[in-house]
């Protein structure tokens, strides 16, 4: 376990590494001086320098990526252009929001993905099973924000059954939160569910074809049992994968959700601020999601290695 | 364990499996095969691969599902016609009363649950023990096959043991509910020599401890002398010699039988000319029509186009050839017994 | 667009299978296929003869605003009185162009970068491989934001995001299938007589890897025109006064109390394009390696298109 778990974090310190000099570089390529961009046209000559010592800009660029990563890994991710706060502050601000966004999201996916899934593999070849084929390959075929417009024009504007938009914490009122979540989470996770739901009905139709399940079978265990311990079981590992790698589906399509459902979470912060040019934010949002997609492949993935005695063996 | 003798354990009348294949197509790999396991009895099914003697030991346990083969004639396990039980009759013979060894350990057990959880779900699903019991049971069972440290391979996932271990696991499994009858196809042919031998003599060791009958599905004739009181030879789907282990290894009948024993490889022997025919003629195949042997038996004439039964002789042993040789050795004359060759 | 870790290779057979029995005929002959091409057709004619069709311009000022459907306006008219059907048939016209370019430039650029990885094999091909994992460590719009930051946004944004996006999948299946290519007996003949790498690289393995290439691009481009979408809604793309479907509907949602007409049609416009592509591509996948359809499905979509 040990040497394969070194392997992996070596991996994800190159990928995240690689990610922050992007990231970095992405707004020195820019064309143009941050320092005019903060101060407006008319500052003087003796105000930039000023603002430009401040940022480090006249520093070598290797000693202004040590400076900005160095911070960064503090929390300190410098101000915001657009609005002179810290940028570590915006970001507080908008992270319960998107955590309730993709955590509701994806625990909806994972309960419709993965119990459709089930009952495409038990009727396999029924018309159940049909059917659930032809709603995932609908699904994929549709834009997740025009299907979230969809929702919204008939579940909020003609019956007005759900709010159109807004966010509410659960802390503060869970019923109203709940109410404001299901349409964005529930477009979320309908997005995100095909794929579940497609691996693991082949998932447990490929293990029926396994050696193991006719030595349950030949050993007189009850269906259920085999369903449950030969078949869901070994199903389970991909499934984990692929939520592991679904991550940066997840935070894109947040994105879109927040935009549609005027949510106030990070990616409306990321496109508002990629917007009006306010670089600092723009960097920190990107980083913060690159950080979490590698992250959490990798406690997928030794989660997977914990569950599945194979995968440092053959790995 | 009735020691009457009288009741077969398992007995297979005029069966008939054929694979289904596409839309329509179907491929018939059993032909009519009758086969007697009396108690205690250990019986061993030979042939080549294709032959079609894996097919017996699934439908044995009707382990065929029926969307992929036709199953006819039928399998009796202490009388009981086991394709009109339903599914949970079945199931509660199975592995209480009956159970099986596969070919392959290392595919045969779940890599995803730990060796003594997989027999512990067989003791719960057969037997009223306790957590306790159970536990203590799965030690000893374990112990039984002659695993050492037994509560740490008890812990352990398939892939942690060897080859070897992993089939002393299996058998454990298979024998955890105390079956009357255990039916190992090929148990030793996924594993090395050394490791082969072990497991025949466990097999032995358990057949008479717990007094068992062994239906021993392989292809070596070696294991069948070691193993077994009477054999069954199978080529393309049909028995064609069968009797007491020491008659049919010592004075086969059958042409097949013959070439068989011949190609064993011996100290004693140079490489016979024999063997070189039986191995050049084994290229060329199953006959579509007729005796399936005929096309690479050195014996055949126009009166192999129609197929052979099985005849017994006055020593019990049977065979299925026109042209068999008698008893005591000698070839029965091709002509005379059948109209104008 | 897919970004697949685990994506094996799709083999080369599919692509022989192509070139034998006939796209046209393989997508026409089964009733996915058939609809997935009427759609397309659909959009096509639209695309463009929609503006001859038309009786206004795409930037007139031709009427009320938000009017349903009438005579002069087909499909009605947008927020500032501009002809809807206009404005959808270039919006479509745009989504096509931008979608087909970002996806064969992954696909030249993927497809390359992936065969001289599995040919060369060794650092190289790590290094290359690596590069991929960072790339496919930023989620499509993230990193659509990321590339706005420092282009702006705009048409070419957009194709480059969606291209950055789809790379590392066709990079994948090239370097596989050049590996497979690769260890076979003749280039290995080829390569101790003396034989150029390049010559091999275009004369042998090129012919054996497009094969599969162009069936992944055929398979990606749905994916392409729904990121295109996102995009575009989240003003990511083309830039007003250009009509876009993304955009479209970005605006629409603000006259939803108004009315939903002006939502509705570039919505079904999209699905229009969106859907039928994606049959055709289904039918295709399926229709040229059938056996492993669902897995297959499952895995490409594996970490595939938001939006």
């Amino acid at each position: 376990m040990g040497a394969y778990v070194r392997r992996r974090f070596a991996g994800l310190v190159i990928v995240v590494f690689v990610a922050s000099v992007i990231v970095f570089s992405l707004v020195r390529v820019l064309p143009g001086d941050p320092a005019v961009t903060i101060l407006g046209q008319d500052a003087t000559e003796e105000q930039l320098e000023a603002v430009r010592t401040s940022l480090g800009l006249d520093e070598p660029i290797t000693t202004q990526y040590w400076l900005w990563i160095s911070r960064a890994a503090t929390g300190d991710f410098g101000y915001s252009y657009a609005t002179g706060y810290p940028v570590v502050e915006l970001i507080a601000n908008r992270v319960p929001a998107t955590l309730h966004l993709v955590v509701a999201g994806l625990l909806l996916a994972t309960v419709l993905g993965v119990s459709s899934g089930i009952i495409a593999a038990l009727n396999r070849g029924k018309l159940v099973d049909k059917v659930i084929n032809a709603m995932n390959m609908a699904t994929l075929g549709v834009p997740s924000f025009s299907l979230g417009l969809v929702l919204l024009m008939v579940f909020g504007l003609s019956l007005n059954w759900l709010p159109m938009s807004g966010y509410v914490s659960l802390w503060d009122d869970p019923v109203d939160a709940i109410t404001h979540l299901i349409l964005p989470a529930g477009t979320l996770g309908i997005l995100i569910m095909p794929q579940l739901s497609w691996l693991v009905r082949d998932g447990m139709l490929a293990n029926l074809e396994q050696d193991h399940v006719r030595t349950a079978t030949s050993m007189g265990l009850p269906r259920s049992v085999i369903v449950r311990s030969n078949l869901l079981r070994n199903a389970f590992s991909p499934v984990l994968t692929l939520l592991g790698l679904t991550t940066g589906k997840l935070l894109a399509g947040a994105v879109i959700m927040e935009s549609v459902f005027s949510w106030p979470g990070l990616g409306s912060l990321a496109l508002r601020s990629v917007l009006s040019d306010d670089y600092p934010t723009v960097q920190a949002v990107v980083l913060l999601a690159v950080v979490t997609v590698v992250v959490v492949n990798l406690l997928t993935d030794l989660l997977h290695a914990k569950l599945d005695p194979r995968v440092m063996k053959g790995d | 364990m009735s020691a009457g003798g009288e009741a077969a354990v398992l007995e297979l009348n005029d069966l008939r499996v054929s694979y289904l294949t596409g839309a329509t197509g179907e491929v018939e790999a059993v032909k009519g095969v009758s086969l007697r396991l009396a108690p205690g009895e250990t019986v061993a099914l030979v042939g080549e691969s294709g032959s079609g003697k894996t097919a017996v030991s699934l439908s044995a346990l009707r382990l065929i599902p029926d969307s992929r083969a036709r199953i006819e004639g039928d399998v009796r396990f202490r009388g009981t016609d086991l394709y009109e039980l339903d599914p949970n009759e079945l199931r509660r013979i199975r592995g209480a009363r009956m159970s099986m060894v596969f070919q392959d350990p290392m595919t045969a057990l779940n890599p995803l649950v730990r060796v003594g959880d997989q027999i512990a779900a067989a003791l719960r699903a057969h037997t009223s023990l306790d957590r306790t019991q159970i536990r203590a049971r799965v030690l000893e069972l374990l112990d039984l096959v002659g695993i050492n440290d037994v509560a740490q391979r008890a812990r352990a996932y398939p892939d942690a043991l060897s080859g070897g271990m992993r089939q002393r696991a299996v058998i454990a499994l298979a024998l955890s509910c105390q079956p009357e009858l255990l039916i190992a196809d090929e148990p030793t042919t996924a594993l090395d020599v050394t490791i082969q031998a072990q497991i025949l003599d466990l097999l032995k060791r358990l057949q008479r401890e717990l007094s068992l009958s062994i239906l021993l599905i392989t292809h070596d004739l070696g294991v069948v002398a070691e193993m077994a009181q009477r054999v069954y030879v199978m080529f393309a789907g049909r028995v064609v010699e069968s009797g007491s282990v020491d008659a049919v290894l010592t004075a086969p009948r059958h042409p097949y039988t013959q070439g068989l024993i011949a190609v064993v490889p011996r100290m004693d022997r140079p490489k016979g000319a024999n063997e070189a025919t039986f191995a050049r003629s084994a290229l060329s195949g199953v006959a579509p029509s007729g005796c399936e042997f005929r096309l690479r038996c050195p014996l055949a004439t126009a009166a192999c186009e129609d197929v052979p039964r099985l005849e017994p002789d006055a020593q019990g042993q049977q065979v299925a050839c026109w042209h068999a040789a008698t008893p005591t050795g000698r070839t029965r004359s091709p002509i005379g017994d059948e109209d104008g060759v | 667009m897919a970004g697949t870790p685990t994506a094996g290779p799709p083999g080369t057979g599919p692509g022989d299978a192509a070139a034998r029995t006939g796209v046209l005929r393989l997508v026409l002959g089964h009733p996915t296929g058939f609809i997935g091409a009427c759609g397309v057709a659909v959009v096509l004619v639209i695309a463009l003869f929609g503006p001859m069709l038309a009786q206004h311009g795409p930037y007139e000022l031709a009427g009320d605003p938000l009017t349903g459907p009438s005579s002069t306006h087909w499909l009605g008219t947008d927020n500032l009185g501009r002809d809807l059907l206009s404005r959808i048939a270039v919006g479509l016209r745009m989504s096509l162009i931008v979608a087909l370019t970002a996806t064969i430039i992954a696909a030249v650029v993927g497809g390359a970068l992936g065969m001289l990885a599995g040919f060369i094999g060794g650092r190289t091909d790590r290094f290359v491989m690596r590069c991929w994992d960072v790339v496919l460590a930023f989620p499509d719009i993230i990193l659509a934001i990321a590339i706005t930051a420092v282009l702006g946004s705009g048409m070419w944004t957009a194709v480059l995001a969606i291209a950055a996006v789809g790379m590392p999948s066709f990079a994948r299946l090239a370097r596989s299938a050049t590996r497979t290519e690769r260890n076979l007996d003749y280039v290995l003949a080829d390569l101790v007589a003396g034989a150029g790498r390049v010559n091999i690289l275009l004369r042998s393995v090129l012919p054996n890897v497009a094969g599969p290439l162009v069936l992944f691009l055929m398979t990606s481009i749905p994916h392409a025109i729904i990121l295109e979408a996102g995009l575009s809604y989240l003003g990511l793309s083309e830039q007003a006064p250009t009509p876009s479907l993304g955009a479209m509907i970005n605006t629409a949602r603000n006259y939803l109390v108004e009315t939903v007409w002006f939502e509705i049609v570039p919505i079904v416009a999209l699905f229009l394009v969106t859907v039928s592509v994606m049959l055709i591509g289904l039918r295709l996948s399926d229709a040229l390696d059938p056996a492993r359809r669902y897995t297959r499905r499952a895995i490409r979509r594996g970490s595939g298109g938001t939006a």
